[in-house]
């Protein structure tokens, strides 16, 4: 049985070796947007005030949905690269979690745009405890189709990943920060959030990745239809 | 259940989600998210486990009311009297205290 101490170094290993190799074979670029989630807060509010704790959501597994439905739209970006774009048909988002003491994990939720939002936040708490206790089969490994990165609902303004190969795309989702918002000639002040999509040029263009943002937008603004 | 009692229990709840910590040596007015290194999972993994401990509510509007073990032990304190007076008006009605048949 390996030590904790063991298992850290093994861990900062894998990730040293998968973004060296990242940064060394992918070009990438980013597109980022700020996205006005008066509209997801408000629902989460309301959902969240009906229900026990038990069963109440987090905005990470709206924001999960949200992309995994955009991700369907837009194929390209749920892909690997081997000198030409190959789209995978399952969208299986690969969740980015810190480790305690350092480290990241990658596990994958298999099918992420067939689930619920229920269904996800219960992914997520299953899969979440169990990273941060090095308790993850290794067959929830390797099966993440596109990465997605958070820094929690208080962190920095935005992320911008590196992309895990042989993925082609990673999405980066920023605190969510009150920003002053124009809506209908007039300022607000609203909850927002910086998302980015870090992509590969050899498979797509920025365009791709603004059109991607665009529909994640406007899925955001509706969320009790996710 | 004491001050100390719903101290304990809050810390051990804590010591559960980050164990590579020592919650024990939080001063009671320390936000222990803060320094805990909890994100909002953990958090929201505490509240729940403590919610079922301790046998109370926390809507989530209240959140901001325990993000410290002193104001934990206060809020938990309050709602736990609330239960009490609500149970010897409406006796029968209040589902028991499942830890009672333990």
């Amino acid at each position: 049985m390996a030590s904790p101490d063991d298992l850290r170094a093994s861990v900062r290993k894998a990730i040293a070796s998968a973004m060296q190799r990242s940064n060394r074979e992918i070009p990438h670029y980013y597109v980022i947007r700020t996205i006005d989630v008066h509209a997801m807060m408000s629902w989460l509010r309301r959902t969240n005030a009906e229900r026990p704790i038990q069963h109440r959501l987090l905005s990470a597994a709206v924001m999960l949905k949200a992309i995994a439905v955009a991700v369907r739209r837009v194929p390209e970006l749920n892909a690997t690269w081997d000198g030409a774009l190959r789209p995978i048909s399952a969208i299986n988002i690969g969740v980015v979690i810190s480790l305690r003491g350092g480290g990241l994990s990658v596990p994958a939720i298999v099918g992420t745009d067939t689930l619920t939002i229920d269904e996800i936040m219960v992914a997520l708490n299953d899969i979440i405890p169990r990273a941060r206790a090095m308790r993850l089969r290794s067959s929830e490994f390797g099966t993440a189709t596109i990465a997605v990165t958070s820094l929690g609902e208080s962190g920095a303004d935005e992320v911008l990943g590196l992309i895990y190969p042989p993925h082609v795309a990673i999405i980066g989702i920023g605190g969510i920060i009150e920003r002053p918002v124009a809506a209908g000639g007039t300022v607000v002040v609203h909850p927002t959030v910086r998302v980015s999509v870090g992509g590969d040029h050899r498979a797509t263009d920025g365009l791709v990745a603004d059109r991607f943002l665009c529909i994640l937008d406007e899925l955001l603004q509706h969320p009790e239809a996710l | 259940m004491t001050h100390d009692e719903i101290m304990a229990t809050a810390i051990m709840a804590l010591k559960r989600i980050a164990p590579d910590s020592d919650p024990a040596s939080l001063a009671p007015d320390t936000d222990y998210r803060r320094a805990l290194d909890l994100d909002s999972f953990d958090t929201l993994r505490f509240l729940t486990q403590i919610s079922t401990d301790l046998g109370i509510d926390i809507p989530e509007a209240d959140y901001g009311q325990v993000v410290t073990l002193g104001g934990l032990v206060e809020y938990a304190d309050r709602q736990r009297r609330h239960n009490d007076a609500g149970r010897q008006k409406m006796p029968g009605v209040m589902p028991g205290d499942k830890r009672c048949r333990a």
